[in-house]
């Protein structure tokens, strides 16, 4: 335990903000802010506080006081799945990399599935990508399927054991129905390093469910 | 006293089946009907990379030994005015809307081996179609490969002398 004291509310705030940027999203921010205001110590007790709720800001905020800082969403290892695709339907959210693949590929037509186990305000968050992601519920990815659609989802965690950790909405949406109505399943791994904690919030799947699978 | 058990076969382990799967040999044979390599790509996993094993090793087999037929014979590639019938992608029941068209798949069936079946029946082209893009994706698309192949090989014998 650290003798730094953050902010009641910090949990309730993180909560909120975690479903609207992701979880990583909300964690660089929180750990940024913190940081600045409160140095290591102030990482170590945000850590303490929240970590084992919130296992991506726990691997996040570790990361941190190793040395390890957020730099640029780096996107042409993504792109280059992309080849050949008109449609693409993201699951799970991570603002931060949405935002640079929004950019990066000014083409691509994007469907955000608007669903998952944090609580979120889904049209500030699709008014958030200025006016290029599309909301979808899971009968509505159906209509993004076809020859030349993809489903990218957001996952973390460490690869080594050929399992990743998925957001629920890849559970839901991820079948046998779905699988063979998009042309490739990319999974971009935001966090590719092992948690210390039980990772709540997401569940073990296997690394050979996607077409492709890329680190951050 | 109780007859023997007859055992068929050994059954083989879902590993084994896999190892046996040969994606590139898959992706050579549909590639005079599928030139786009993404499109290819994206077939193989539909026949061999998804589905119960057991079809995708049985699908690879069928598949794999008509295009030794077809190599073997010439067939090299399909002839370009043809078509085909597209295969759709099947949305759940619930969500089919009147009018609107389904989605397809980047292989389409070249039927006109099914007319040599017909024997003065009329409609049996479109029934048999209808039987073989039906079902789930792997089951329609590796009857499609399959179904192109052997179009190709008869319209090949049938051309020699």
């Amino acid at each position: 335990m650290t003798s730094v004291t953050l902010p009641l509310g910090l949990a309730q705030a993180f909560r909120t903000a975690a479903g609207e940027l992701g979880h990583a999203g909300a964690a660089e921010v929180f750990v940024n802010e913190i940081a600045a205001d409160r140095g290591d110590d102030g990482v170590a007790a945000f850590r303490d506080i929240l970590g084992r709720d919130f296992p991506v800001a726990d691997a996040l905020a570790g990361r941190w006081l190793e040395g390890w800082r957020p730099g640029i969403i780096e996107t042409d290892h993504i792109r280059r799945h992309l080849d050949g695709i008109r449609r693409l339907v993201v699951v799970g959210l991570e603002s931060r990399h949405l935002d640079a693949l929004v950019d990066a590929v000014p083409s691509l037509e994007i469907a955000l599935l608007a669903w998952s186990a944090l609580p979120a305000d889904w049209d500030r968050v699709i008014a958030n990508c200025g006016g290029r992601v599309t909301a979808v519920d899971l009968d509505g990815i159906f209509g993004w399927a076809g020859p030349n659609s993809a489903v990218l989802c957001f996952v973390y965690g460490s690869a080594d054991g050929g399992t990743v950790y998925a957001p629920p909405g890849w559970l839901r949406l991820h079948g046998p129905d779905m699988r063979l109505q998009f042309r490739a399943l990319i999974g971009w791994n935001v966090l590719p390093a092992p948690f210390a904690v039980y990772p709540r919030w997401f569940h073990e799947v296997q690394v050979s469910d996607f077409t492709a699978m890329e680190d951050a | 006293m109780p007859p023997p058990h007859h055992h068929h076969h050994d059954r083989a382990a879902a590993s084994a089946i896999a190892l046996v799967l040969d994606a590139d040999r898959l992706a050579r044979v549909l590639e005079p009907w599928v030139p786009d390599a993404g499109e290819r790509t994206f077939l193989v996993r539909c026949i061999i990379g998804e589905g119960p094993i057991h079809h995708r090793g049985a699908s690879y087999a069928l598949i794999a030994l008509a295009g030794e037929i077809a190599a073997r014979l010439g067939v090299s590639s399909p002839p370009a005015d043809r078509a085909g019938v597209s295969v759709p992608m099947r949305l759940p029941p619930h969500l089919e809307r009147p009018g609107v068209e389904p989605q397809v798949y980047p292989l389409r069936l070249d039927a006109d081996g099914l007319d040599r079946l017909a024997g003065g029946k009329d409609g049996i082209r479109q029934v048999l179609t209808d039987a073989l893009t039906d079902g789930p994706p792997h089951h329609a698309l590796a009857n499609v490969a399959l179904l192109n192949l052997l179009s190709a090989i008869l319209r090949r014998v049938e051309a020699r002398p």
